[in-house]
Parts: structure tokens; C-alpha cells; sequence
């Protein structure tokens, strides 16, 4: 993170002089919020361009240029907040937008180099490092304001204040507009950068922050998301790619369809014509590889979409289709948690001999599964691009704007140089617009189509058969418990994917506890494309591990509550008791419940990689009701969490009730089944959305988990992974019937 | 064949299969962008406008029968941002992408109409719409806000 | 296990047709030698044709007319290769190639025996087909739709080498000769009469009614034995209506209220060429037969059919449908007090309106819709659990089809809903209870949506 700092501190510099077009005070009425399309926009006349990361206009508007995409985690608002922090502009005048990748390109990673891979990418966006780097440019900008203003008054500069936007001296009482000063501010060069405040002198971070800048738009349908780019001479493509991933096209009749009204083209995407560039993405280009696919582009999308479902087309479906059913590809994932994995993850002590000593009535085993699911954003797939001679222009909602803009190059051949990428607003992410094969995709389709603008937009039921899924997972679970009823060795074994996410099974507090900890993991080689998923890894194996740990409280004939807080106290982080404490206080833990309703806890750390004070940890109590006949209801969730500190409340609390109901949702409704090697699901009628009424009227977010350790992370993935295992924990506590597998809705929960 | 359409007290013409649900139609041919593409299958709620008064679901809505109805979009539930409902949801932080929320507040102007006080249950059966990232609590809450300040 | 296709045979009826086959063999063997000699037809010796004798347009319109595509063809398959299969307990029967090809196919048919086939249900073999071949209805045919059929088969269509998978019917009910026995009593044969009463044009919707369009083998009740009940309209029991396979064709007779007594002439011809029309759409079993028959009638044929349905007069205990206010006034009330109603409102309303009058002839009506208003409610339940397949018109595949419920909604709500739809709005059907809904999911998969177009060529 210092590394960072240095680097961006030499950056500022390079750039300090860089300076906006001839001197005209603008006069147009100021923006109060982000622009719906706040993307590659030139510096304004008569702007001063402090660094490429920070604009000011002579009407006093500071353009604050994100790196980061905002999904909806408010990125952008917390970016601004960074910088109000230190430079006390009006609120409603700082605007930001996008930092252009092309000109990272073209200017040494100006903006990619804090961050570095991650460095355009929507998470972890508004982390430490880029919190110190975004402080540090408003520090200095305000240190140079003062300059200007001193030199202008001739009064010292220490004297000099910046507050609301206004440049001020006391003692002369002189006073002047922050736009005012931009011409001279812009020019002065610090002997040396400002540090930036310490927490302790913090006015604003850290108290509730305001509104998200883009609300404004939002709520009167102004924002503009991916598919509401509208260009001139723009053109509609429907796309369908082979059904089974990994197959080709054999054949399409084209001519069927090229009557229909509307219809300019039918063109294929055939992976093997890409020419591969030597350009460095952040991730590798084989994350973003391409389908076969056919699309038919029309002047309107529902012509296109009409002539794409009535097209005749014809695949082979190549080896996937190997896999006929869902049920035999659990069989082969569970068939590999019963041999030694590849992949050791973890290994301490002697298992083995642990178990023996043990001896069978103290051992405990049981094997879990989760299916592949599909991120889902509500925005479905989509992009626009332009492609010409000599130029390609890209607009699409990526969760990494970089990585887009590479696949674009890549995939046309343009030099990067040529090749503008325009970040749009983004549906919801959770992971699946990361790899960019989406991007590569509208991209390929686009360049058989040079010369118009063309929107390729993902039906519903596409998106959801050619994902790039959360990996299904076996997970098998053996200890031996003491005579305290704790366990005292571990093996744990997971298997499946391809595309494998071993994050929480071996780098949780569980194995690194015990001294005798066995962690593999094998890779089964299924045809079914996998990526990233709120939570990576984590989501399966939060609910693998704080779903055992149950059992063996069970088996210890010990509250689960009370298991946990003997077990985790034995863990350095105090985050995991203090999450548990407070969860236990405030759910009314311990309370008598009538038959057919039940509490369950787990708590789980997404981001610790096997040490203590990292992560975010979250623990989750869940209380619920089963009838008779089987029908859940969730009656209440209560959710504590530690991540050190944190600097906005409300943006902690918002992540932390959606983590919890994307995580409750995965677990009770998701999962995709495969027949002849296809996808089977399509739409939200197959693949159901928790709604309104199938939620408690609130969630009841807890502070009090916080253990004030110097760090803040990631809040929007850490619930995903708890919910599960406590609903499932609950549910055995109504019922008796104890849940291995998701998702939950298969199961018959009826009793009597 | 143009057909014209009455949004937001405009008349507007459109040349468009008769048969093409009226979201394309919005979003499409007269760039109307606010109403959002979902599901396409009457489920998520995302393409939410009012017709008559009413809250339908668009992309199930053929234009042939949207001729001749007074049809509310999202850049119409309001002049100026300044229903209630607009005025919690930025208020509150109601949204998070946002990209469900024009269907969720063409749905709840739509409930308030029919049901000015309305209980948790009410919010439930009339603003089923499905948002992703899960805002639903405070969709909820900010529902019973603008109700009590419309009331008062 | 293997769900029965909509296009199947029944499990009940498959039973049955087992005891019957089995009975046979034991009491009338003596006659099954004299039963079973190769039947004779009106083209016995004559010589084999060496090409198309009549246009493509006139020999494929009977090919349309008979809709042989809808079994002898797999979606993605080549045309006419056979292949689809029918569960039932004793088994699983498939329909056979029937392209000219000479080993696996129909290629060294004769004409006289592939009126044998056709009409008369013995195979070149001699082999008696399992009557799932509507050959009662195809026998009513004329000699020259028969020569018409057979030149498509032998010139139009391309020869495809597969062979006909076994019958998965074990011994002894795959004995095929006491079907002859069946072929005696059921199949009384002879080619369609006109009746000198009648116009040309009602004679014409006769002929194709009960003979290539075979509507009887769905929209007639079928008997202890698989036999349709009546081949024609001298019995009232004719199209009035049947249980098959998860579906309830409908009653097709001047029935007010769930029949076609509502419906004019028009509205017919309507469905039939367009798939929809004020008082309903085609799904199940008939949007197949829509997609790969019925639009692709003559406008003179769609009349003919039409005038000879309207001829005939409703059946059974009937009673006129009266449009009722309640349930709209309910919900303008916002009273989703009755059971079923908040859920018709969250799932149903958008499409069929809470006033239940659909939208348009897109989206149809659910009140006095002759379908919801059936006793039997195998149609209103299977189509909650498994939605409509894409209707296909003119090539162009239909922007607007009903969803499948079987994931979102358990088995006692789409109860709730079927019960609510049949007893608002003026209708009046019996409820429908949860462990009907069970059954009919036990034994469905959802329907696709995805285009399926069976190519005839
Ligand atoms: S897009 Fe219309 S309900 Fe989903
Ligand atoms: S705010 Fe993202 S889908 Fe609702």
C-alpha cells in the first residue's frame, strides 16, 4: 500500500502541470450529481487539470476521475468522499467519471499502477490503498490552492484555509471561489506532498455519508446502464451460442430469416479465428475465450430476436454432451471426495492418527454438495461497439473496465491506442462481467458488422445457459472431537468445478486452529464454464465448514452458540467471538421457540487467507419457521460483522443486507441442472429470485462485532457464505432434518 | 402501419409490428431507456410502467393493445424527481445498481394509488418485482415514508 | 423414468390395449390365420411408379392434412426418420421411419402396401401396427389421397438410413397378430361417403374431420379397447370431447359452455390458420398440431372443417355461460380474500387481466373459455405446471407464451389458482384439488422455450 502511495506521489507530479484550454469562467448551472454517462469526457475550457486524477472547472465543479467501476456498491460516492475529506469542496459540486483506460494506456498506467490488477476492477474498489491514494490528491491539491491563494494575497499560506469551497484568509479577510484559483493553484509545484489527515482528524468519512451521487438519475430513469446506450445508426443483435458449452456450429440457414422485417445480417463468432495479441490484460485472455455463436442483427432488437428464434441452426455439441444428467455429474464430483485429492492445500500434524486414537464413536464425517449457479445480474448481458478502419469505440457495464478494453483490442486487432473504451453504468455484477468474455463476445460480433454501432444484447435465457458459474462443489468433512467435545483433528476434501475456488475451506480459522489439519482439493474436469460469484469458493465452503461444525456440536451434545465461542476462542482474531457475542445478544439466542421453528448461527471470513486480523469476518443467527407440510419461512436474521473499522455506515449496512439476501437466495433457490450436456434453466420461472414477501420485514445489521483492528475490507461478499449454513442450522433445529445439500427448496422439510 | 401512443401526455407515432411488446417499443423505437429489460417473461417487474392508472409489466404488453391507453413511464411518474417515493428512495439509499428500481417505483406509485396506507402485506402483493442486489427491505420502508407524507 | 410425450400414448389406455391383446391370445386364436392375411387394396398389382405422378404442392398438402410429421419426425432430426417415443408400462412403442429408404425406411413399399399400411394398419410384413397409427380415421381417405401420399413418400422425401428401435414391449404382449382381432371389430374400414344431404363444402370438412386431420383421435373418448367410440357425427359421443395423455381435447360440438357453441364459424377458421382468436389459443397437443398441420390448410378447407363442426349439436348436459362482474369488482376492492386470488393476481393478472378477458387475441381470456370450463381439469392443471410451447405462424415464432409454474409454485397453489380461474368470472368448473395437481406433475416435464419446427422436407 505504501509501495502505492510512493508511486502515485511521483504520478502527481509528472502531471502537475498539465493545464485546461485558454481561461473562460463557465457559467452553465452546477451539476449536483455524476452524469448518466460519465465517461471519457475532455477536461472543460478553461479547467485545470491537477493531476489525470483530479479536474477542477472554473465554475468550482471537481471532476473526481474514478478508477473503479461502481456496480451499485458506491464506489463512486465513496471516491468523492475521499476527497471532500481533504479538500473541503462544495458536496454537490464534485462529479465523478471514469478514468479513461485508453489513457492509462497511453500515459504509463497513470491510473492502473495503484491497484495494479485490480486496479479497474469493481472490488475492493474503495479499499485502503486507494483511499490513501485519493486523499493524497485532494491533500495536495488543497496545499496548492493555499499556495496560490498566499501568493495572490501575499499572506503565508499556513494562514490560508479551504473550507465549502471557499479559499480564505482571516487575518486579511480575503476570500476567493475554488474555481477562481484553479489557473495559478494548477501551477504551483509542492516542494513536498502533504500527509494526508489521520483518522483521528477526520470531519466526514466515517460518519453517514451521503447518497449515492448517482440516485438522482436513477429514480427518474436518467442513468444510463449498458443496454440504454443509444447511438447514432445504432443496430440491435440477438445471440445464441452453442447450447453445449464447448460445441460448434455446424451449420445455419441464414437465408431462412434474411427476409424478415428488419433483418441487415446473420453473422457467426468462431473462437478459432481469433489472432491472439501480445498485450499484457490483468487477468489472462483465456478467462475471457469465446462460444461459437450465431447472431442476427436487425434495426430493432425484437426483429432480430423474432429472426434469431425462427433461424435454423445446427451444432455439434462435442463432448459435453457426455454429461446427460445432473445427477451424474454429482455422482463424479462426490465420487472424488472419497479418494485423496491432487491438491494438498493444507497439512499439519497426523490426521490419520488422530482418527485412530480417537476411535469411531468420536469421529464425525459427512459429505456436502453445491450446484453451479448463476450470478444473475438483473441487467442482462450486453454491449455496444463501433467498429471502423481505424477506430473501435466500446461501450458495455464491466466490472473491469480494463480488462473490457483489452479483450476489445485483442479481439479486432486494433492498437490499443485506437480503441475507446466507455464505462457504463452496470445492472448488478456479483462476478459474472469480471472475465469479459461478455465484452470479447459483443466485440466478435460487432466487426462482422463494421460501420454501425452495434448493440448485442443477451436474452434472459441466454445468459443464464452460457455463464461462467459459481463451480459445483463436493465437500467432505471428517474430525475427530475430543473429550471436550472439540475437535482435535481435521480432514477436508473438495472437488469439482473446473475453474476451482478453494478460498474458505483451508484458509479459514477452523484448520489453522487444530494442529492436525488435512486440506485437499481436486479439480473434476466437467464441461460447464465457471468464474467468479459473490464470494468466490467461499460461498460453498462457508456452508461445508460452519454446516459440520454444527454437526459436531450436535454430535458433542453442545449449544452450537456456545460450541463456537469455546472453538473460535481459541483463534487469535477476536472478530469471530465478538461477531458471535453480539449475534447471540441481540437475536435473542436461548429463547424457548414453539415446535417447528428453530435458530441457527455460523460465522465465516471472507478475505483472512489463513490469518487472523484480515477479512471481514460475519456471523449470522437465522431464525425460522417449517410447517408441518415442509413450507420455510424465515422469521428473522440478525447479522454482526468485524472488518477492523469501517468509514461509511450506511454503504457497510446496504452490503451487508444484500450480501445476506443474495446468500439466502443461493441457498434456498439456486442451482442449475444439466441435461445432454445443456444448461436446463432459462428464465426467472426456473431459476427463482427471492421476492419481498419471502424476506423478514427487516435485517437486522449489528455494529457491535467491530474490534477496531486498523484495516476496513470488503463487506459485500462476506454474508454470502453464513446465511446458508444458519438457515440450515435452523431449519435442523425445527425440524431434525439436516440439510447437506443446496439448494434448499429440493429438500422436504415436512415433519411430525 | 404507425401506431400512436399516448406517454406521458405526448402523443407519439410509431411504425412497429403491432405484435412487439410495448417495452422495445419504449426502449427501442422511441429510446425511451428508462424502463429496463429484465426477464422479457412478466416475472421480474424490472420494465414496470402504469397503463390507465394501472402497474403492467411491458415486455408482456403488445403494442397493439396499448393504442388508445394513457401510458406512464418512469421519466413520467414526476416533473422533477420530486414524488415521494423519488424523494425516500434517494433519501433512504434506497437503490443499489438501481436497475430494478424504475419497475419498483412505477410499482409502488401504482399501490399507493390503489392503496394509500398500505400494510406490509399490501407491499408485498402489489410490488412483487425481483431485485438482484436485495434492496427489498428498504424498498419497503421507503414505501411507508412517501405513504405517510402523502397522507399528511 | 420416461414421461409420457404429449404426443404418447396413455399409460391407462396402453394397459388396456395389454389385457385386450393377452385375452386374445388365448380365446380367438383359431381365427387370428384367417384375421391375419395380407388384406386387399384397390392397388393391388399394379405397377411400381418410377416418379412423381402429381405436383409436390398437391402430395405435401396431404402429407399436411394427415400431419405425419408430428410422430414420424424428431425435433433437429431428419424429416420423417421416425424415432418418437411413446411411454407406457408394458413398454415403449416408437414411430417408425418412414422415408423411402429400402432397408430401415418404407423404400419397397408397394403402393397397395402402403395402403395397407395407411388404411389398414398391416405392414408390408404383414404385421399388424399398434393402432396409435390413426389408420380407423386414414382409411377414410380417398384412393387418390392415397396415391398423393404415397408419391411424397417415395419422391419427395430424402432417404434416411435408421432403423426402427425394438418395441421395449416384452413377450407375450408384443405379439402383434391379435391386434387383427382389434382391426376386425374397430376398424370397419371403407374410404369417406359424401352424404347427398349435405353441401360439398360440409362434405369436404367431413372428409378431412374424420379422415386425414384424424381430430377424433384426440377430441373423441376412446373405449375399453383404444377404439375411438364414434368415427363420425351419426353418434353424439363424436368430438365430444376426451382425456389423452395429460391433456383434455376439448369438446368440439355445439356445446355452450365448454364447447364450440360460443364460437362462429370465423372464430374457428381463426384458430385453426392463426393459432388464436377471441375465446382462446392453442397449446398442449393442438399447438403441435397447429404448428405442423392446421395453418397450413386452404382457406376452402379451414371453411369446409369449420361449416362441419358448427353442424354438429351439442351433447350431454350443457348450459349457456354468463360473464359475471364479481370477481373484477373484488379485485378493484382489493379484496384477494378468495383463495387463489392474491396468487392470480402476482402471477396471472398481467397477461389475463383481473377482469379474466386476456389482452387482444394475444393473451387469451380465462372466463367461459371452454378449456377452464371442462370437468375434466387435466388441461388448466398441466399448463400451470408446465406453460405452452412456442407457437410458430407463417415461420415467425410468437413473442408471447405462457409461462411453466412448476418451479415457483407448489402443488396446493396451483391448485388454489386453477380452482380461483374455474369459479370466477361467471365460470363455474369443480375445484381442483392438490393431489391432482401431484399427479399431473408426476407424469409431465415443462414445456420448452425453444422453437421447435418439424421441417417436412
Ligand atoms: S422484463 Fe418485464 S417483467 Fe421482467
Ligand atoms: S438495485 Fe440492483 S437489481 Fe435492484
Amino acid at each position: 500500500m505504501n509501495e502505492i502511495a510512493k508511486v502515485t506521489r511521483r504520478k502527481f507530479l509528472v502531471s502537475s502541470l498539465a493545464l485546461g484550454g485558454a481561461m473562460v469562467v463557465g457559467t452553465q448551472a452546477l451539476a449536483a450529481t455524476v452524469d448518466g454517462a460519465p465517461w471519457d469526457k475532455a477536461n472543460a475550457a478553461g479547467s485545470a487539470e491537477f493531476t489525470p486524477w483530479l479536474t477542477i472547472n472554473p465554475d468550482g465543479t471537481v471532476i473526481v476521475r474514478a478508477t473503479a467501476v461502481d456496480i451499485g456498491n458506491g464506489t463512486l460516492t465513496q471516491l468523492a468522499a475521499y476527497v471532500y475529506e481533504e479538500l473541503s469542496p462544495v458536496w454537490e459540486n464534485i462529479k465523478p467519471e471514469y478514468a479513461s483506460t485508453n489513457r492509462d494506456f497511453l500515459e504509463n498506467n497513470v491510473y492502473s499502477t495503484p491497484g495494479g490488477a485490480l486496479a479497474y476492477f469493481s472490488g475492493r474498489s474503495t479499499g485502503p490503498a486507494r483511499m490513501d491514494t485519493y486523499m493524497q490528491v485532494a491533500a495536495s491539491a488543497r496545499e496548492r490552492f493555499k499556495a496560490a491563494a498566499a501568493a495572490r494575497w501575499s499572506v503565508p499560506a499556513g494562514e490560508v484555509t479551504v473550507k465549502d469551497g471557499v479559499v480564505s484568509h482571516a487575518g486579511s479577510g480575503n476570500s476567493a471561489q475554488l474555481g477562481e484559483l484553479i489557473a495559478e493553484a494548477a501551477q504551483i509545484q509542492l516542494e513536498q506532498e502533504p500527509a494526508i489527515k489521520d483518522r483521528s482528524e477526520w470531519t466526514f468519512l466515517g460518519k453517514k455519508a451521503p447518497f449515492k451521487v448517482q440516485l438522482p438519475k436513477i429514480v427518474n430513469g436518467s442513468l444510463i446502464y449498458g443496454i440504454d446506450v443509444r447511438e447514432p445508426g445504432m443496430v440491435y443483435a440477438a445471440l445464441r451460442q452453442s447450447p453445449v458449452m464447448g460445441g460448434k456450429l455446424k451449420s445455419v440457414d441464414k437465408d431462412a430469416v434474411m427476409s424478415m422485417p428488419g433483418v441487415l445480417a446473420v453473422v457467426t463468432v468462431d473462437p478459432g479465428e481469433n489472432v491472439p495479441t501480445d498485450l499484457k490484460p490483468p487477468f489472462p485472455f483465456g478467462v475471457s475465450t469465446a462460444q461459437h455463436a450465431v447472431a442476427v442483427i436487425a434495426e430493432h432488437y425484437w426483429q432480430a430476436r423474432t429472426a434469431l428464434d425462427a433461424l435454423p441452426i445446427e451444432w455439434d455439441d462435442g463432448p459435453g454432451a457426455q454429461w446427460k444428467t445432473t445427477e451424474q455429474m454429482n455422482e463424479a464430483a462426490t465420487a472424488a471426495i472419497q479418494q485423496p485429492g491432487d491438491k494438498v492445500e493444507a497439512s499439519t500434524g497426523d490426521v490419520e492418527a488422530m482418527f485412530a486414537e480417537a476411535g469411531e464413536d468420536n469421529i464425525i464425517e459427512a459429505d456436502y454438495l453445491t450446484p453451479y449457479c448463476e450470478q444473475a445480474p438483473l441487467e442482462p448481458l450486453n454491449g455496444t461497439a463501433l467498429v471502423t478502419e481505424d477506430r473501435v469505440d466500446f461501450w458495455h457495464p464491466s466490472q473491469h473496465s480494463q480488462m473490457a478494453y483489452m479483450v476489445a483490442a485483442d479481439e479486432t486487432g486494433m492498437p490499443p491506442e485506437k480503441v475507446f473504451f466507455h464505462q457504463t453504468f452496470v445492472g448488478g455484477g456479483f462476478g459474472r462481467r469480471v472475465f469479459s468474455d461478455d465484452a470479447r463476445m459483443v466485440v466478435a460480433v460487432a466487426k462482422k458488422f463494421p460501420g454501425r454501432p452495434v448493440q448485442v444484447i443477451w436474452s434472459r435465457e441466454e445468459a443464464t445457459r452460457q455463464g461462467r458459474y459459481r463451480p459445483l462443489m463436493a465437500g467432505k468433512l471428517k474430525a475427530s472431537l475430543g473429550a471436550d467435545g472439540l475437535p482435535t483433528a481435521l480432514l477436508g476434501r473438495m472437488a469439482g468445478g473446473p475453474g476451482f475456488f478453494a478460498v474458505g475451506m483451508a484458509d479459514t480459522a477452523l484448520p489453522n486452529i487444530l494442529k492436525n489439519t488435512q486440506i485437499e482439493s481436486q479439480t473434476v474436469p466437467f464441461h460447464i464454464l465457471t468464474g467468479p460469484y459473490r464470494g468466490p469458493g467461499y460461498n460453498s465452503n462457508a456452508f461445508f465448514v460452519e454446516t459440520f461444525v454444527d454437526e459436531c456440536a450436535i454430535k458433542a451434545g453442545i449449544d452450537p452458540m456456545e460450541y463456537r465461542l469455546k472453538l473460535y476462542a481459541q483463534w487469535p482474531d477476536i472478530g469471530w467471538v465478538k461477531t458471535l457475542e453480539e449475534v447471540k445478544a441481540k437475536s435473542g439466542w436461548g429463547e424457548t421457540l414453539p415446535k417447528g421453528q428453530g435458530r441457527g448461527v455460523a460465522v465465516a471470513n471472507w478475505g483472512m487467507g489463513g490469518k487472523p486480523d484480515e477479512g471481514t469476518t460475519v456471523a449470522t443467527v437465522a431464525k425460522v419457521e417449517v410447517s408441518q407440510d415442509g413450507v420455510l419461512k424465515i422469521l428473522q436474521l440478525d447479522v454482526a460483522f468485524d472488518t477492523g473499522r469501517i468509514v461509511n455506515e450506511d454503504a457497510v449496512r446496504t452490503e451487508l443486507e444484500g450480501g445476506t439476501m443474495f446468500g439466502l437466495n443461493m441457498s434456498l433457490n439456486e442451482g442449475l441442472n444439466i441435461k445432454d450436456g445443456r444448461i436446463v434453466e432459462g428464465n426467472f420461472d426456473e431459476y427463482p429470485i427471492i421476492r419481498m414477501a419471502d424476506l423478514p420485514p427487516q435485517i437486522n445489521v449489528h455494529f457491535g462485532g467491530l474490534s477496531d483492528n486498523p484495516r476496513f475490507f470488503e463487506i459485500g461478499e462476506p454474508p454470502t457464505g453464513v446465511v446458508g449454513p444458519a438457515v440450515g442450522n435452523a431449519i435442523f433445529q425445527a425440524t431434525g432434518k439436516r440439510i447437506r445439500t443446496m439448494p434448499f427448496r429440493l429438500h422436504d422439510l415436512s415433519w411430525s | 402501419m404507425a401506431i400512436s401512443l399516448s406517454i406521458n401526455g405526448e402523443v407519439k407515432e410509431v411504425d412497429a409490428d403491432p405484435q412487439t411488446p410495448l417495452l422495445w417499443v419504449l426502449r427501442d423505437y422511441l429510446g425511451m431507456t428508462g424502463t429496463k429489460f429484465g426477464c422479457g417473461i412478466a416475472q421480474c417487474g424490472a420494465c414496470t410502467v402504469h397503463i390507465d392508472g394501472a402497474a403492467v409489466r411491458s415486455c408482456q404488453y403488445p403494442l397493439e393493445s396499448a393504442a388508445g391507453s394513457e401510458i406512464t413511464t418512469i421519466e413520467g411518474l414526476s416533473p422533477d424527481s420530486t414524488h415521494p417515493l423519488q424523494k425516500y428512495w434517494v433519501e433512504m439509499n434506497v437503490p443499489q445498481c438501481g436497475y430494478c428500481q424504475s419497475g419498483m417505483l412505477m410499482a409502488a406509485a401504482a399501490l399507493l394509488q390503489e392503496i394509500p396506507e398500505p400494510t406490509d402485506e399490501d407491499i408485498e402483493q402489489y410490488v412483487n418485482n425481483i431485485c438482484r442486489c436485495g434492496t427489498y427491505t428498504r424498498v419497503r420502508a421507503a414505501i411507508h415514508k412517501a405513504a405517510a407524507d402523502m397522507k399528511a | 423414468m420416461l414421461s409420457i410425450t404429449a404426443r404418447g400414448i396413455s399409460v391407462k389406455i396402453l394397459r388396456i390395449v395389454a389385457i385386450i391383446v393377452v385375452v386374445g391370445l388365448v380365446v380367438f386364436a383359431g381365427l387370428a390365420w384367417w384375421l391375419n392375411r395380407t388384406p386387399s387394396s384397390p392397388f393391388d398389382g399394379e405397377v411400381v411408379a418410377t416418379a412423381a405422378t402429381f405436383p409436390v404442392e398437391e402430395t405435401s398438402y396431404v402429407a399436411r392434412l394427415a400431419d405425419c410429421v408430428a410422430c414420424h419426425s424428431l425435433p433437429g432430426q431428419a424429416p420423417f426418420a421416425g424415432g418418437l417415443a411413446m411411454g407406457s408400462p408394458v413398454g415403449i412403442i416408437y414411430a417408425t421411419n418412414i422415408t423411402p429408404d429400402e432397408t430401415t425406411g418404407i423404400g419397397n413399399y408397394t403402393l397397395a402396401e402402403f395402403d395397407n399400411a395407411v388404411r389398414r394398419g398391416v405392414a408390408k410384413d404383414g404385421h399388424r401396427l399398434y393402432p396409435a397409427m390413426p389408420y380407423p380415421s386414414y382409411a377414410k381417405m380417398s384412393d387418390e389421397d392415397i396415391r398423393k401420399l404415397y408419391d411424397y413418400f417415395m419422391f419427395e422425401v430424402e432417404p434416411v438410413a435408421q432403423p426402427n428401435p425394438q418395441s421395449g414391449i416384452p413377450f407375450p404382449l408384443n405379439q402383434r397378430w391379435p391386434l387383427a382381432f382389434w382391426n376386425a371389430v374397430f376398424a370397419p374400414g371403407g374410404v369417406y361417403r359424401d352424404n347427398p344431404d349435405q353441401s360439398a363444402e360440409w362434405n369436404r370438412g367431413a372428409y378431412i374431420v374424420q379422415g386425414a386431420a384424424h381430430c377424433g383421435s384426440c377430441h373423441t373418448e376412446r373405449g375399453l379397447a383404444f377404439n375411438e367410440v364414434a368415427l363420425d357425427e351419426s353418434s353424439s359421443r363424436y368430438l365430444a370431447g376426451a382425456y389423452l395423455d395429460g391433456w383434455y381435447a376439448s369438446n368440439l360440438r355445439g356445446n355452450q359452455r365448454a364447447g364450440l357453441g360460443r364460437w362462429s364459424e370465423d372464430d374457428i377458421i381463426q384458430l385453426l390458420k392463426t393459432g388464436r382468436n377471441q375465446h382462446a389459443g392453442v397449446f398442449g397437443s393442438m399447438l403441435e398440431a397447429f404448428n405442423n398441420s392446421t395453418q397450413f390448410f386452404t382457406d376452402e378447407d379451414l371453411r369446409a372443417v369449420a361449416v362441419y363442426l358448427k353442424s354438429l349439436p351439442a351433447t350431454g348436459e350443457d348450459r349457456p355461460y354468463q360473464y359475471d362482474e364479481a370477481t373484477s369488482l373484488a379485485f378493484a376492492n382489493n379484496d384477494l380474500s378468495a383463495p387463489g386470488a392474491s396468487l392470480y393476481l402476482r402471477q396471472c393478472a398481467n397477461c389475463h387481466g383481473v377482469d379474466g378477458r386476456g389482452r387482444g387475441v394475444l393473451q387469451p381470456p380465462l372466463a367461459g373459455t371452454p378449456t377452464v370450463l371442462e370437468d375434466n381439469p387435466a388441461s388448466i392443471i398441466n399448463i400451470l405446471l408446465n406453460g405452452a410451447g412456442r407457437m410458430v405462424v407463417n415461420g415467425v415464432p410468437d413473442s408471447y407464451r405462457m409461462t411453466p409454474f412448476r418451479v415457483l409454485l407448489r402443488d396446493d397453489q396451483i391448485a388454489d389458482i386453477a380452482t380461483f380461474i374455474r369459479s370466477s368470472w361467471g365460470n363455474d368448473a369443480p375445484p381442483v384439488t392438490t393431489a391432482e395437481v401431484a399427479a399431473m406433475r408426476e407424469h409431465t416435464d415443462p414445456s420448452s422455450d425453444e422453437v421447435i419446427v418439424l421441417q417436412m422436407r
